[in-house]
């Protein structure tokens, strides 16, 4: 028997598992890990001025050794590094959705939104609501003689919207469980349109909380950067930016770049005088939008970054407001960055991998050389 | 010592029983909860029931005579010649691909009468799925952008919610690549459905009602103990939805095109109620039903309702279009079942109100 010989074949024989083992472990993990967060974080409910639930999940996803801090409104943040320069990055944890506010002496439950979206995409639909024990189902109702000849359909408002949760009256609903304050979403769920787009009620701004959470955990927080460096995931961007309010006066940034939703009008209903910037074909420097426009001269160096690191990247305006513009009063300049969505402030709100790849990319790119 | 032992087995005994009585109600309910959960997501649009038609008869034995219609509809004959013929309609509402744009959105067409004005409106911004002859393709109605809406596109709001501007967003970035994913003209579209079970008292969802009977059908076959004491034969019919043109009133296509497989009178419609605003003016206790022309069959309806328990009621005259299939050429009665927000995502029916009905077709139908 020749020894030698076998050893060679045994060791060609496990080639092929040696290599897999690498390819998973160094090459495969790191892309997968923001579209496996967004997928975990857009199934936890946290309508605005209720995310406790999301800042819960990311106190056990920053490590220890960050020191993560978590205030009484529920903003998450960790600050690490010193230098003459602070730069925070930004994500929204709440969305869209209605809080409890009355329940009738029939067991039906009236609610007001948090939000701005279209009330009429809730009418006859199943939700959840989220009591302090476990989700109870519900159904928008249908609004009275619905079934009549004479109905315009958008002509639907919050105060339309009735809730039934099976309950015969006011004290069965509160032995269900549902209590006034609960928060309701529609029934989540992830649509897959193919391996790389996604559509789902809270994309905005859940897919920035995964871009933060996997920069984070691909940065080398050991290193020195000579600069502050500043992961913040703050609450009630969509009421009115109260949890960035509140944050920009205590961490007192020079750079802040909010990771939010860039509304493309590249769907079939928008109108494509602006912000027309397809899905797929990078993330966005957000130059101008409703509440902010970044200077030239910043959104040059974002693209100087983003070229040295070939990472694909579109410019565009578009509206809506940013975390980051409440920063700009106390000194900041405001840098957004977003992936191009749809459907905006819908229950299908449209993203594609690749865009989110490439705003990690980015993320951990500026961090490192900005 | 003797004594007791025998009071100890006597007392024994009877907790043996009360568990089988138990377990035998348990089961009724356990089995039809797992039928709904297993049958409910099968699509079933009119024009593509197989689907459907195919899951229910995998359930059923073989050892019992199963027919099947040109249009698809299934039946099952009693083997002694039967006097009575349950039937129920299983398609449900959906669209069809109507056209491909060069931008790869898909537009809709319906293949049946919309039951009225407001029925399209609650399915943009939800989930839909194409079912292409290589396999299901997901795909979502599109909205406009809330945030770059312009104030014109806000007063004009309800036409996005008319099947005049459906456009169905699958992924696709041109008429290639969605005639690459299996997409072709006619293809039937079906809304997104989800099962709810509110308070563990209602089931809920959207055509849970036709499903609902479809499934009490079936569970009766399959609970008669042996088929030679069945009294009845089933039919579960396609194209219930689609009418015999021209036909005043309406008549449901495939049950007309279903007699030549009808071998047992009178005949016995089991659907959801058609007019579910009705039943805020009646009890919503119970079960409706219609006599129609089925004089004696009416009787033992009444009888069996009353030998349970049951809350029956007569239902005023209405137009069901499978009723009045039948009633013309056959003696024909219908049983109810009472349905909430009928043909909407939020459409609900009573657990009590189903086990009620399973109880007199039971009784109906079992020697």
């Amino acid at each position: 028997m020749n020894i030698r010989m076998d050893k060679k074949i045994i060791l060609a024989a496990m080639m092929p598992a040696v290599l897999f083992f690498i390819s998973i472990t160094c090459f495969g993990d790191d892309e997968e890990s923001v579209w496996t967060q967004l997928r975990t974080l857009l199934m936890i409910p946290g309508v605005s001025g209720m995310e406790h639930p999301v800042a819960d999940y990311l106190m056990e996803q920053i490590p220890s050794k960050l020191n993560p801090k978590r205030d009484d409104m529920h903003n998450v943040w960790f600050s690490t590094g010193a230098g003459a320069e602070h730069l925070v990055f930004v994500a929204h944890t709440d969305e869209l959705g209605l809080i409890v506010e009355e329940i009738t002496p029939e067991g039906k439950l009236k609610v007001s939104g948090r939000g701005g979206f279209i009330p009429k995409m809730y009418e006859g639909r199943p939700v959840t609501v989220y009591t302090a024990e476990d989700p109870v189902d519900g159904i928008v109702v249908p609004r009275p003689n619905y079934s009549g000849r004479e109905q315009e359909a958008a002509h639907y408002q919050t105060a339309d919207i009735v809730i039934d949760i099976g309950a015969v009256s006011d004290e069965d609903a509160r032995q269900i469980g549902v209590a006034v304050g609960d928060q309701i979403t529609i029934q989540k769920q992830i649509i897959e349109l193919s391996e790389d787009i996604i559509a789902a009620r809270a994309v905005d701004d859940r897919a920035g909380c995964a871009v933060l959470l996997s920069a984070m955990q691909r940065l080398d927080w050991g290193r020195e950067w000579n600069k502050k460096i500043t992961f913040l995931w703050d609450v009630q961007e969509e009421t009115g930016l109260y949890g960035a309010a509140k944050m920009a006066e205590q961490l007192q940034a020079d750079y802040v770049f909010p990771v939010d939703t860039f509304v493309s009008s590249a769907g079939p209903f928008d109108d494509r005088r602006f912000a027309y910037l397809p899905l797929g074909q990078g993330a966005v420097i957000r130059a101008v939008d409703s509440s902010s426009i970044t200077p030239v001269p910043y959104v040059q160096k974002v693209m100087d970054i983003a070229r040295e690191n070939r990472i694909a990247f579109q410019i565009g305006n578009t509206r809506g407001g940013n975390d980051g513009s409440v920063f700009v009063p106390y000194g900041a300049v405001d840098i957004p960055l977003a992936w191009p969505g749809l459907y905006s402030h819908s229950f299908i709100e449209k993203i594609h991998r690749s865009d989110l790849n490439d705003l990690t990319d980015l993320v951990v790119a500026l961090v490192e050389q900005w | 010592m003797i004594i007791r032992v025998k009071q100890i087995s006597f007392f024994l005994c009877l907790l043996i029983l009360a568990a089988v009585f138990a377990q035998g109600l348990i089961k009724d309910d356990n089995s039809l909860e797992i039928l709904i959960k297993e049958l409910y997501p099968v699509p079933s649009p009119t024009g593509y029931e197989y689907p459907l038609i195919d899951a229910i008869r995998k359930h059923l034995p073989s050892s019992i005579r199963i027919d099947k219609d040109y249009l698809g509809g299934l039946h099952v004959q009693n083997p002694n010649g039967s006097p009575l013929t349950l039937v129920t309609g299983v398609d449900e509402i959906g669209y069809i691909v109507g056209g491909i744009k060069e931008d790869g959105f898909l537009t809709l067409d319906r293949a049946v009468p919309s039951p009225f004005p407001l029925f399209d409106s609650f399915f943009p911004g939800h989930g839909v799925t194409i079912w292409t002859g290589t396999g299901p393709v997901r795909g979502i109605l599109a909205l406009p952008s809330t945030h770059i809406l312009s104030r014109e596109a806000r007063r004009q709001l309800s036409d996005y919610f008319s099947l005049n501007n459906f456009l169905v967003d699958t992924g696709a970035e041109s008429r290639e690549d969605a005639e690459a994913a299996g997409v072709k003209y006619c293809d039937p579209v079906t809304p997104d459905k989800h099962l709810q079970n509110l308070a563990g008292r209602i089931w809920n969802g959207y055509g849970i009602g036709s499903r609902s009977c479809a499934v009490l059908l079936l569970q009766a076959v399959m609970n008669i103990p042996e088929y030679t004491s069945m009294n009845a034969s089933f039919s579960w019919l396609v194209q219930t939805k689609f009418y015999v043109r021209g036909s005043r009133p309406a008549k449901a296509l495939g049950a007309v095109h279903a007699h030549q497989m009808t071998e047992g009178t009178p005949i016995l419609v089991i659907a959801p109620y058609p007019k579910p605003d009705d039943l805020d003016s009646m009890t919503r206790e119970g079960l409706l039903y219609t006599p129609g022309s089925a004089g004696r069959l009416s009787a033992r309806i009444s009888a069996a309702a009353e030998a349970h328990g049951i809350s029956l009621q007569k239902a005023p005259e209405i137009n069901s279009p499978v009723l009045n299939a039948y009633m013309q050429d056959y003696p024909s009665s219908a049983l109810w079942l009472p349905v909430k927000y009928l043909h909407t995502p939020s459409e609900s029916v009573f657990h009590s109100d189903l086990l009620a009905l399973m109880k007199m077709i039971e009784e109906l139908t079992v020697k």
